[in-house]
């Protein structure tokens, strides 16, 4: 999608005026405001515990906003019945497999609770795990993957009820660098292919510049937006390229303020 | 893994050997203690015997329904306890008061309570295993894992499928160790109730043997009952254990 494209899209996940308390009063999030676009991949980057997962968790629908609103859609990600409710892909950092089913199982219980007939997790089931994959690996149980054949299960599972948009909370942060790097290219070949709205949430700079049409920096907690910068390095990018290692270069300077101690 | 299986059959056989070797001694010493061999005479007669089957029915009848009993009202005051409040504290006292009473004692009072009564055997054994339920299953509940609650409501899970995808399963190890570890102990129990209370099951007979001084069959009934606790733990609760939770023991095939 070219940068018109995108500019002119509609909004897909909008966010007004967000603010967060944890239950212990401290706020989390203060007074954020943005918007992704339909078919969009941004990137959230923040340092460490900085409130930008617990954004993630409130745009699911896992948290209640202290103040703001939080739509996908069009619709409101809270106080709605299940089905009236927009549907969501989650990655979380842990896999978060039901290690008790298999790989296909965990998939399907998916499908069924959201409301997909049944004959088409066959065919639903066998399209994400091959494009994850992991199709030779269905019937296996979770412990008896490696971390990164259990978080492309995890990407399978968000992939495959097929959503509105996808939420990543770094999903490759426990892996290791080589697998990571393998994931993080195959994500956006994913992403390519399914032509859905991806939401990653990283706190590596170079990640979220060579995934992202656009990154929007967040500051320590509690979370505020710097700014959004948009990436229009060409793809298929390299992540060792001279361009992504300046781009990174020149925003760690930018950040190096606000996110020192 | 089959090395260490090896390794646990040697000692196991060892063990028994030690046992074999000391009735032997010791029945050749006191001239009390039945020989081998005056048991093995008797063995055919015991086990033709429909009463003895009778007995050991009546027993493992109550057994089950001690122990299924004892597990449902533990998952509830495990609940219950997990959830805290004045319902909490009160099961946590009760949980307390009961770990202190010897079973012997119990059985005795429920003798005097319930008379004769089948009902008493059942309110024996459930008194007694209840709270050793209650404090396995209580762990179980506070090492459930939060997050997969956060996958289920991203999912849209309805609370019946969180309850049998999610909740239960991870239930399902501590109901089998609750289980396990009090199975024996209900056997002991419901045997010696009956040596008290009842007039029929494993115990009423064993006492009879005892009173009558036929040490045949006393020795006869002691194997009978280890046989039986024996089949129960790895013919049918280690194997249905080893079958729900297959997702944690199997090897990358």
């Amino acid at each position: 999608m070219s940068p018109e494209d995108v500019s002119t899209a509609v909004s897909q996940i909008s966010v007004r005026d967000v603010e967060i308390t944890y239950p212990n009063g401290a706020v989390a999030v203060e007074d954020i405001s943005l918007d992704v676009r339909h078919g969009e991949f941004l990137a959230i980057l923040g340092p460490s515990g900085c409130g930008k997962s617990t954004l993630l968790q409130a745009v699911a629908g896992l948290l209640t906003p202290s103040r703001g609103e939080i739509s996908i859609g069009g619709k409101p990600v809270t106080g709605a019945k299940n089905a009236h409710l927009p549907s969501i892909g989650y990655v979380f950092q842990e896999h978060r497999l039901l290690p008790w089913r298999t790989v296909e199982q965990n998939v399907e219980l998916v499908l069924s609770a959201g409301g997909v007939p049944k004959a088409e997790w066959a065919e639903r089931t066998t399209r994400y795990l091959s494009m994850l994959q992991i199709e030779h690996l269905r019937k296996r149980w979770p412990m008896q993957l490696s971390g990164g054949q259990r978080q492309r299960a995890s990407i399978s599972r968000a992939l495959a009820l097929e959503p509105s948009v996808v939420l990543m909370d770094e999903p490759f942060g426990t892996l290791d660098e080589v697998t990571a790097r393998a994931m993080r290219s195959e994500l956006l070949d994913v992403w390519q292919r399914t032509n859905r709205t991806f939401v990653f949430v990283t706190h590596s700079i170079r990640e979220a510049l060579f995934l992202a049409d656009r990154v929007a920096v967040f500051t320590r907690g509690p979370a505020r937006l710097i700014e959004t910068i948009d990436i229009d390095l060409p793809r298929p990018r390299d992540y060792d390229s001279r361009e992504l290692a300046a781009l990174e270069g020149q925003v760690v300077a930018r950040v190096l303020d606000v996110w020192g101690e | 893994m089959s090395r260490d299986k090896a390794k646990r059959g040697v000692l196991s056989l060892l063990a028994l050997l030690c046992v074999v070797v000391g009735w032997v001694y010791w029945s050749e010493k006191s001239g009390l203690l039945p020989s081998l061999g005056e048991v093995a005479a008797a063995t055919p007669d015991f086990f033709s015997d429909p009463d003895v089957y009778a007995g050991v029915w009546a027993t493992l009848h109550r057994v089950v329904i001690s122990v299924l009993i004892a597990l449902a009202l533990g998952l509830l005051a495990a609940v219950l306890s997990k959830r805290g409040g004045l319902a909490g504290k009160v099961v946590d006292v009760y949980v307390s008061l009961a770990v202190a009473v010897p079973s012997t004692v119990a059985a005795l009072i429920a003798l005097f309570i319930f008379k004769r009564s089948e009902i008493g055997v059942y309110v024996v054994v459930t008194l007694v295993i209840w709270p050793f339920m209650v404090m396995t299953l209580r762990g179980g509940l506070q090492m459930m894992d939060r997050k997969l609650d956060d996958m289920a409501s991203v999912y849209r899970m309805s609370r019946s499928r969180r309850l049998t995808r999610v909740v239960v399963p991870q239930i399902v190890p501590y109901l089998f160790a609750a289980a396990r570890s009090e199975n024996a102990h209900a056997w002991r129990v419901v045997v010696l109730a009956e040596v008290f209370a009842i007039n029929s099951g494993m115990g009423a007979m064993f006492t009879r043997a005892y009173d009558r001084f036929l040490l045949e069959e006393v020795v006869l009934w002691i194997i009978t009952f280890m046989v039986i606790l024996l089949v129960i733990e790895y013919a049918i609760l280690r194997p249905l254990e080893g079958y729900f939770m297959r997702w944690r023991f199997s090897d990358v095939p």
